[in-house]
């Protein structure tokens, strides 16, 4: 079949659907129209037209509204430790106390803001469904749906910190470097439950500027409270935990002495710069005190990563850091923990 | 802010002015519609509609000689807003009784055969609603694709596109009904 015969005899059923002229009562109804129907002001006009945009735009400035509310009401920030007051009336002066547990231990993640915006994903795609007609308004509002997901899950699951390089200092407790189970490691001797210190630079390693909050206690284990130990753990949750955290007076002097540090706060950190962080670090009730190495019944509690939890527009995350030198603490094999 | 006498003269004249153009294309616009949608009941209703929104968005013309373009894309929408909102209607047989005057559908003597005006009609009553439109802007109101999509407010790529897969649907349509012949 021809083209010029397809659209001939497409033309002739079209033109057996021609009606003719519109009946009278069209007429008449038409005509009544601008008498019983109200028009609608320039202004809201414009409004209908927008509507299905401001919507969409709403939603999204919503969602932002949302979570730097939430960041600014710090929803789910971790609660200052016993460590970190800063309303004491010297708090300038007051040093790091490592064995004061708790400050610079972070609370877990808060999934307020995520949940957010998928809750606001959710909205703009019922409303961009039901509200709108346009395909390109509909197609508009999958990108934003799709870019704002993307966001979440990028921000949330790729790790923004890590180490990238700089300063290894161990403090307190520390014995020697090598003859561990693990190679290059820093052994220390600080007996049962004991604690330790032990700095190291922490780079952003994102292309966003991020708030550390603090430290997991335990960051593979999954439980989310003190006494918890690591996975590397050999005498189970009572073996070597992160209890502290804390930092330096001065950026520039790399001393873990009491006088030179100050108790944790949360810290901002550009992309690509590092901040010098303080652990403190308690050992389990089976460190061994002294350096018995020929000891057949001793091995070492090894801490190797910490869970960094910390802050990315408005969007808490937690990203697991292999510490550049693990931590390890000799300990009894043979010893019974207390039930 | 406006005295109340002149805003009522403003409004008034406003009317006057919307009435006449409305008046004016009424009668093509009730014919475009009842071709689109095939049922002139349902047309008359689409034409109403339309001319309300207009009315509602009345203020929003700047240029009353766009009028026809601009209530002719209202027109479109109203009638894509019906078609899409249809149900699916059970199949109507076409027989050569029904094809002769029931529902506004009077078949002129373009097409020889009755199974083949069956297969047309039937391939067109499928077609999706936008396809349905500008098969009717191109072939009845002789419109370029240029004009149909102003008037349908998508790119000319897209009339294109679905012009070609409304014209390969009816020329599949009408020859499998002439094969069976």
């Amino acid at each position: 079949m021809t083209d010029d015969r397809l659209e001939a005899e497409v033309r002739s059923m079209l033109a057996g659907r021609d009606p003719g002229a519109a009946p009278a009562r069209l007429h008449h109804a038409v005509r009544e129209i601008p008498v019983t129907v109200g028009r609608s002001s320039p202004l809201v006009a414009t409004w209908r037209r927008l509507s299905p945009v401001a919507a969409g735009f709403g939603a999204v400035a919503l969602l932002a509204a949302l979570v730097v509310a939430v960041s600014l009401v710090g929803l789910g920030r971790p609660a200052p430790g016993p460590g970190a007051s800063s309303t004491a009336p010297d708090a300038s002066r007051v040093p790091f106390d490592p064995t004061a547990d708790g400050a610079g231990i972070a609370a877990a993640p808060n999934d307020v803001p995520a949940a957010l915006v998928i809750v606001a994903c959710g909205i703009l795609a019922v409303v961009a469904t039901v509200r709108t007609k346009s395909r390109r308004l509909r197609a508009a509002a999958s990108v934003v749906i799709g870019l704002a997901l993307i966001v979440v899950f990028t921000l949330r699951s790729v790790p923004m910190v890590g180490w990238a390089g700089g300063s290894v200092a161990p403090g307190l407790g520390i014995l020697d470097s090598t003859g561990g189970v693990v190679e290059d490691a820093y052994i220390f001797d600080v007996g049962p439950n004991g604690v330790l210190t032990y700095g190291f630079d922490l780079t952003n390693t994102g292309p966003l500027p991020i708030d550390i909050l603090g430290f997991a206690p335990d960051p593979d284990g999954g439980a989310w409270a003190l006494g918890m130990g690591p996975s590397q753990a050999s005498v189970g949750a009572a073996s070597i935990r992160v209890t502290a955290a804390g930092l330096l007076r001065d950026p520039s002097v790399y001393n873990l002495l009491p006088e030179d540090t100050r108790p944790w706060e949360r810290v901002h950190v550009a992309p690509r710069e590092q901040q010098f962080v303080i652990l403190a670090v308690r050992a389990g009730p089976c460190a061994l005190g002294r350096d018995n190495r020929a000891d057949s019944t001793r091995s070492d509690d090894v801490l190797e990563k910490i869970g960094v939890v910390y802050e990315v527009v408005g969007f808490q995350a937690m990203a697991v850091v292999t510490l550049p030198k693990p931590i390890a603490i000799p300990h009894n094999t043979n010893c019974q923990l207390p039930a | 802010m406006l005295a109340t006498g002149v805003r009522d003269r403003l409004v008034t004249r406003s009317a006057d002015e919307f009435s006449a153009l409305t008046e004016r294309h009424l009668d093509s616009a009730y014919r475009l519609a009842t071709v689109i949608l095939g049922d002139a009941m349902e047309a008359e209703d689409a034409v109403h509609d339309a001319a309300i929104s207009a009315w509602r968005g009345w203020s929003g013309l700047r240029d009353p000689d766009r009028f026809d373009a601009w209530f002719g894309r209202i027109l479109v929408n109203a009638c894509r807003d019906r078609l899409r909102s249809r149900r699916r209607r059970p199949v109507v047989e076409l027989t050569p009784e029904r094809i002769g005057g029931a529902d506004g559908l009077v078949l002129t003597d373009g097409i020889e055969s009755i199974a083949a005006r069956d297969a047309l009609a039937r391939a067109f009553a499928v077609l999706d609603a936008d396809e349905r439109i500008v098969v009717v802007l191109r072939f009845w109101l002789d419109l370029t694709v240029e004009a149909i999509a102003e008037r349908t407010g998508t790119p000319s790529g897209t009339v294109k596109s679905r012009l070609h897969h409304a014209l390969g649907r009816l020329r599949t349509a009408l020859t499998i009904a002439e094969n069976d012949r």
